[in-house]
């Protein structure tokens, strides 16, 4: 309580960004500027193999592929890093969040506001599967570059170039669509990457090694406090290792409740480490996921892994 | 718990992988019988190209720019023999190098087929088109117009 008290006076309103912010920036600053095109170049490999399968020819080694297999294996190493720090329209995302919502910002606080609430949220995030299916659908039936021209990351991502071009229906489509993504993001926190994003549905279905996916004990939690939940931009619930895991469990009811919460929604997880960050028992996180020094540290490693698989990636 | 999330959402990858590979086994084998079909046309093609006599090209070498993804690619085409031997980027600064990569493959198909008249890589559309106009300009000299 003293806490909010605190943050809530005028004076201390705003809480100066501590080391793990700054490098979290520079971090997003370096990848959105370096390889502005790698969400879109990583998802037309998606797209290259629904072509192939159009047109009958073989699959062949390309950059588009190299970029997709890399981002998977990247992914299933180390988790959605690449979603919370790398991609392009993910920090896009993130910075017109914070414009818009400046003033009331603050790490964890208490019913930090949300437009969508959870139920509906854990609802929506389904359609992005649905998109993912229909964009590969409509590459295998033949219309790739119709879904190309429209699609709101090759306007994003000639925006980002400065060379926005608005050739024909698709490109005014594109933008369109942009447009209500940019709504979405400015009112929700990653709501195109929740909702929509069929990349993300990409690296969702991924398996991702176990150290790197978060969790936490059950004992070891503050009855009632859900700093975790609310600072999650996927607004998760945890789950807790000591009851569905391999410790002894409560029941056989609760474990099988924690095994499915982690089946059906830790795919969700951006692996931003802010739950790791804001636990005041340190009780959430993984091996490769930390609160403070070591944290940075991994997030370095991981940055620099992500950019040397991606520099190869594009060269092939 | 999460050995067991692991191991479920590896069976996803196995699927996946599993039929993009038997995709791909059906899909070279077709390929090999087009290619033995596709092989004998060039030959012929080759022959009435030589009895004809007439050179497409003069020799030299030719340069020709066109418009790509972020700014003019200036493309050089080497013709010997009144063929194209070969097809270099002189400058593509505007390009993103993993589109440009991409669109690269446009090259070897123009040699191939001796003409620049050959469809864009799809997904990296702009960089593409512009190799191919820029070889088109570059021909275009070499064909004395």
């Amino acid at each position: 309580m003293s806490e909010n008290t605190v943050r809530t006076t005028k004076k201390q309103k705003r809480k100066f960004p501590g080391a793990e912010q700054i490098c979290d920036i520079v971090i997003k600053a370096v990848f959105f500027f370096a390889f502005p095109a790698a969400w879109s170049a990583g998802f037309a490999g998606v797209k290259y193999l629904g072509e192939r399968i159009h047109s009958g020819e073989p699959v062949e080694m390309s950059t588009f592929l190299a970029m997709l297999l890399a981002l998977a294996a990247f992914t299933m190493v180390f988790g959605r890093f690449f979603c919370s720090r790398a991609c392009a329209f993910g920090t896009y995302g993130d910075v017109l969040y914070a414009v818009f919502h400046w003033k009331k910002r603050g790490p964890g606080r208490p019913g930090s506001k949300q437009m969508i609430p959870d139920a509906a949220a854990s609802k929506l995030r389904y359609v992005k599967y649905g998109i993912l299916v229909l964009v590969c659908a409509l590459c295998i039936l033949g219309f790739s570059s119709q879904v190309a021209g429209s699609s709101p990351w090759t306007f994003f991502s000639q925006l980002v170039a400065l060379k926005p071009k608005l050739g024909g229906t698709a490109g005014i489509v594109g933008l369109v669509l942009f447009v209500i993504c940019s709504i979405g993001m400015a009112a929700e926190k990653r709501a195109f990457c929740r909702f929509l994003c069929p990349f993300g549905a990409v690296f969702s279905i991924l398996p991702v090694l176990p150290f790197s996916m978060v969790q936490r004990k059950q004992k070891e939690c503050i009855k009632g406090c859900r700093a975790c939940a609310n600072v999650c931009p996927a607004r998760l619930d945890l789950p807790y290792s000591d009851i569905g895991g391999s410790t002894k469990a409560a029941s056989a009811d609760t474990a099988a409740a924690e095994t499915a919460k982690y089946q059906f929604s830790m795919g969700e997880c951006f692996g931003c480490s802010k739950c790791a960050r804001i636990c005041p028992k340190q009780n959430a996180g993984c091996a490769t996921m930390k609160k403070g020094g070591k944290g940075i540290a991994w997030d370095i490693v991981k940055a620099v892994i992500l950019a040397g698989l991606l520099t190869v990636a594009a060269g092939v | 718990m999460r050995r067991r999330y692991f191991l479920v959402r590896s069976v996803n990858i196995l699927l996946i992988a599993a039929l993009v590979f038997a995709y791909q086994m059906i899909a070279l084998d077709r390929q090999d019988k087009e290619a033995a079909a596709l092989e004998k046309v060039k030959q012929q093609q080759a022959e009435q190209r030589k009895a004809s006599g007439a050179a497409a090209f003069r020799d030299g070498e030719y340069t020709g720019s066109a418009e790509g993804y972020g700014g003019a690619i200036e493309m050089k085409v080497t013709v010997s023999g009144g063929a194209i031997e070969k097809i270099d980027i002189v400058s593509a600064s505007g390009e993103d190098a993993q589109y440009l990569n991409m669109a690269k493959g446009v090259i070897p198909e123009i040699i191939e087929s001796q003409s620049p008249d050959v469809d864009t890589v799809s997904g990296a559309t702009y960089s593409s088109t512009g190799i191919i106009n820029g070889v088109t300009a570059a021909l275009r000299k070499a064909a004395g117009q």
